[in-house]
């Protein structure tokens, strides 16, 4: 007989960890055959009639899994569509609130403790409750309220995915308090950005004038979003302000970790009917998020009357995000406005000073459950700016304009019925959380880009101020006007940038964006933001956009096509000349190595060994670069700089000459020593080419080896357009390449649309994704449904 | 054979019945030897059942997939089947020794 050490051994042997100890007889009725429960899970079938208590709807599948959900009113259609969310992706709904919750730890144990002591803080849940109580009693809630009771009638069936009878613990019923969660979600991870503490931090180790250089507020390139014939002048300001000094950096080190990954972005463009050979215009996008299994994204069409809808929606969301319907397509890209601020404040055991008087926090202790193990108390603070952030010792304020109620959802169910441009934009006035730029594109020729979302006027005594560093918040500097954390904004109110005051093209002919730089601060009014992405993309984006429009043949849905896939790489084109003037001082082994790199068309395709050798080389350039000095000024890795400060360090640069910590060092030999450290690495790993290392690594979140994804090398980089990151595990989550000219607009996921493990498609999608391919997105509209919504009966909660 | 078949009908209930069913089995049988071998069959029996079940659902690939999960259904029920047996050996046999 297995002891029970061995059993347990053997089910934690794919790594859930000890969080899941359980015993014996518990472990017998999972996985015991014919009666275990986790069995349950691999024969279980969606039934063909589900009653509901809304109006007739049906769901066809096709061959990828992609529902076709087809009703006569948003309600019946919005239950059907929560139903399937349910069915396909009910754990990873479940994962997400609990994350955002800060409950993780009481379904899966001790290692996400950090997690739910960090979202128990910033306490997304009484925001997300905030925004349901504004949207409630719209059309848009009661969709949100239809969706969530079609979760709850596939959740009583106790057909629990996999995941659920792994863990042990069956998931608790859905509201639409969940489904606000779900956009906190996604809004935190695409705006949740502590530059300006990371900035302090650093200026607080190296100094004022280091940190100016190597953690600057702009890069110096004319590939902004909206370009102009001014020159892009820098935004030169003072301090970056001081985060406290010793401990700054654990504080910025610990909430780096809940940021999302470096390489989160973007791109999108939009071609109008001027340029194309259709006369019609072209738009496409693809956003660079996490790449889990499943993924992000959960693909589908939605018919009803009077419109349809394609594109990805958010499993625990009703609409469709991205994606076209009749009249029109459109696209998100990531902004990089500045809708975060820190505040330092004089504090007094639980009072800290504002203005003249001194205030409580709001103070609440919490437990968070953590299964198998010790329960934890957090105390949760609030200012009047927002949660009180806390780590061993220091202690900041911040206010994040995801923190107040939106209208989010009711922008994007005014998209998803939108006739045209017109309502179109006006749905997207109302996009308040995440800030993105937005672009769209109709069957009319009609083009638009806007950036949306609440963008705060932060003012100190009446003067906006720029938010790009710490403010005194007993002082009361950098206030935000109309704001109320974790209730409802004045949206009206004139700490708010106006809709049309923010940047936006009407009827663009060509416009890109990849994340840079929207608009040249001496061209706006406001102040917008304390940094965007560097410009590899952009400027790649813009480069062959005007060369394809500077030709005389139009453009074509296959010119998208290969501009979605380019993955010509930027920063090899601008530092590999460097690397191979660095050869004399380099290793005979090295040198060889470099050599490899001659004659290379900076390419970062898989068969390319040139690819595998720079990428390499990058990563070990930058240890050697910042690492040393990082480590000595106590800072943590995650604060590096990026590529494009490191690779535009000359060799004159103070970094090296006169380095604010340790000895002066010479360029050269750090090149040479990372060539040989990237000649090592290909040996020990046994890389012959970029797609030996460049692999999709698309995790589970129980990183258990089989339900993993597999292994696919494909093309791309962090800087290209057709963009891959494999140490952070980011890319191209969805592509769209949307066209008007009769033909199918085209899509792909990297995985599957199903997030259950024994489909058949829990990963189909992931191999043309890394070949490149596409497929047409079509709804499905003949064929016998998989299943059918009969009225009468059910519950609408 | 009723005795496999009852028993592969509990053990779809709940795991004890894999030892009630090689029990039930085993005590068909006249000597502890002899019933710890068909307790043995009936195990491999339900594992068979078990694949047949996953292979009707279109998910035997995918389980044979899941490696070391995979194989605690069969490792229990060839431990269990054998075990419940084993209950055998309390009952006198019919003939002395074998």
């Amino acid at each position: 007989m297995p002891t029970r050490r061995t059993l347990v051994a053997a089910l934690l042997a794919g790594g859930i960890g000890a969080s899941v100890v359980e015993p014996l007889r518990s472990g017998l009725d999972r996985f015991a055959p014919l009666s275990g429960d986790v069995w349950d899970a691999a024969t279980d079938s969606v039934p063909e009639t589900v009653a509901t208590p809304y109006g007739e709807a049906t769901v066809r599948y096709d061959d990828q899994g992609v529902p076709t959900i087809a009703a006569d009113d948003e309600d019946s259609l919005y239950f059907a569509v929560g139903y399937v969310h349910a069915a396909d992706r009910l754990f990873q709904m479940d994962l997400i609130r609990r994350r955002m919750r800060g409950e993780l730890s009481a379904a899966v144990g001790e290692q996400t403790v950090e997690s739910d002591l960090f979202h128990r803080q910033m306490d997304f849940a009484t925001a997300a409750e905030a925004n349901w109580e504004l949207l409630s009693g719209t059309s848009a809630g009661e969709a949100v309220a239809a969706h969530a009771a079609g979760v709850n009638a596939f959740r009583r069936r106790r057909s629990d995915p996999l995941e659920f009878r792994l863990l042990g613990y069956e998931p608790e019923p859905w509201t639409p308090v969940d489904s606000m969660l779900i956009q906190k979600q996604i809004s935190w991870g695409l705006t949740g950005d502590f530059t300006s503490l990371r900035r302090a931090t650093i200026a607080d180790a190296f100094g004022a004038e280091t940190a100016d250089r190597i953690a600057p507020r702009r890069y110096d390139h004319d590939a902004a979003i909206l370009r102009s014939r001014r020159p892009d002048v820098s935004f030169a300001d003072g301090t970056a302000g001081s985060a406290g000094g010793s401990g700054a950096g654990d504080l910025a080190g610990w909430l780096a970790g809940f940021e999302w990954p470096d390489g989160v972005g973007s791109n999108s463009w939009v071609v109008g009917g001027e340029h194309t050979e259709s006369g019609l215009p072209l738009l496409a996008n693809d956003p660079h998020l996490t790449l889990l299994a499943p993924p992000v994204w959960y693909e589908m069409h939605h018919e009803l009357p009077d419109h349809s809808v394609s594109g990805v929606t958010f499993p625990g969301q009703p609409f469709v995000v991205i994606g076209e319907n009749d009249a029109g397509a459109w696209g998100f890209t990531n902004a990089g406005l500045d809708v975060l601020d820190v505040y330092d404040y004089e504090i007094d055991g639980e009072q800290y000073r504002y203005g003249d008087e001194w205030r409580s926090f709001d103070t609440r202790t919490e437990t968070v459950a953590v299964s198998g193990g010790r329960d934890r108390e957090v105390t949760v603070r609030k200012t009047v700016h927002g949660p009180l952030l806390e780590r061993r010792g220091q202690r900041v304020g911040v206010a994040w304009t995801g923190l107040t109620a939106g209208r989010t959802a009711r922008a994007v169910r005014g998209l998803n019925r939108s006739d045209g441009r017109d309502e179109a934009v006006a749905a997207l006035s109302m996009f308040d959380q995440p800030t993105q730029n937005a672009v769209y594109a109709d069957r009319d020729g009609n083009t638009h880009y806007h950036v949306t979302g609440l963008v705060p006027i932060r003012r100190t005594d009446g003067e906006a101020v720029a938010g790009d560093r710490i403010f005194d918040g007993s002082a009361q500097e950098g206030e935000w006007a109309g704001y109320e954390p974790y209730g409802q904004p004045d949206f009206e109110s004139d700490g708010w940038i106006p809709f049309e005051d923010k940047p936006h093209a009407d009827d663009p002919a060509l416009l890109a964006t990849a994340n840079q730089r929207v608009v040249a601060d001496a061209a706006s009014e406001y102040y917008l933001s304390d940094g965007y992405s560097a410009p590899w993309r952009g400027q790649r984006l813009y480069d062959r956009l005007d060369e394809l429009v500077a030709a005389d043949t139009p453009l074509t849905p296959a010119d998208s096509r290969a501009l979605q896939l380019d993955s010509y790489d930027r920063r090899a084109a601008l530092f590999v000349p460097e690397i191979l003037a660095a050869r004399p001082a380099m290793s005979d082994r090295a040198r060889s190595l470099a050599d490899e790199l001659v004659d290379w068309d900076f390419r970062m395709v898989r068969d390319s060994r040139a690819a595998l050798v720079f990428a390499l080389f990058l990563d070990h350039y930058r240890q050697r670069v910042f690492g040393p000095l990082f480590d000595a000024a106590g800072l943590d890795r995650e604060l590096v700089p990026n590529d494009w400060i490191l690779l535009h360090l000359d060799a004159d640069d103070p970094w090296f000459r006169d380095p604010p910590i340790g000895e002066p060092r010479e360029r050269e030999s750090l090149l040479a020593a990372a060539v040989a450290d990237t000649a090592a690495e290909i040996d020990a790993e046994g890389y012959e080419r970029y797609g030996d290392y460049n692999r999709t690594e698309i995790d589970h979140p129980f990183d258990l080896g089989f339900l993993n994804y597999p292994e696919y090398p494909t093309d791309g980089s962090p800087a290209t357009l057709r963009n891959v990151r494999v140490e952070s595990g980011v890319g191209s989550s969805y592509r769209l390449l949307a066209r008007f000219d009769g033909e199918r607009s085209l899509s792909v996921l990297p995985g599957g649309n199903d997030g259950d493990y024994f489909s058949d498609h829990y990963a189909d999608q992931l191999r043309a994704w890394a070949d490149g391919e596409y497929s047409p997105l079509t709804p499905s509209l003949t064929g016998s449904p998989s299943i059918r919504f009969r009225p009468g009966g059910g519950d609408s909660a | 054979m009723l005795a496999g078949t009852v028993g592969a009908l509990l053990a779809t209930v709940h795991w004890s019945g894999l030892l009630a069913g090689g029990a039930l089995v085993g005590l068909a049988w006249p000597t502890l030897r002899r019933a710890v071998l068909a307790g043995l069959g009936f195990g491999i029996a339900v594992v068979a059942l078990f694949a047949l079940e996953l292979a009707l659902g279109g998910s035997l690939v995918a389980t044979l997939r899941m490696g070391v999960f995979g194989l605690v259904p069969v490792v229990v029920s060839i431990v269990a089947a054998p075990l419940g047996a084993t209950v055998r050996g309390l009952v006198p046999d019919a003939t002395a020794g074998d």
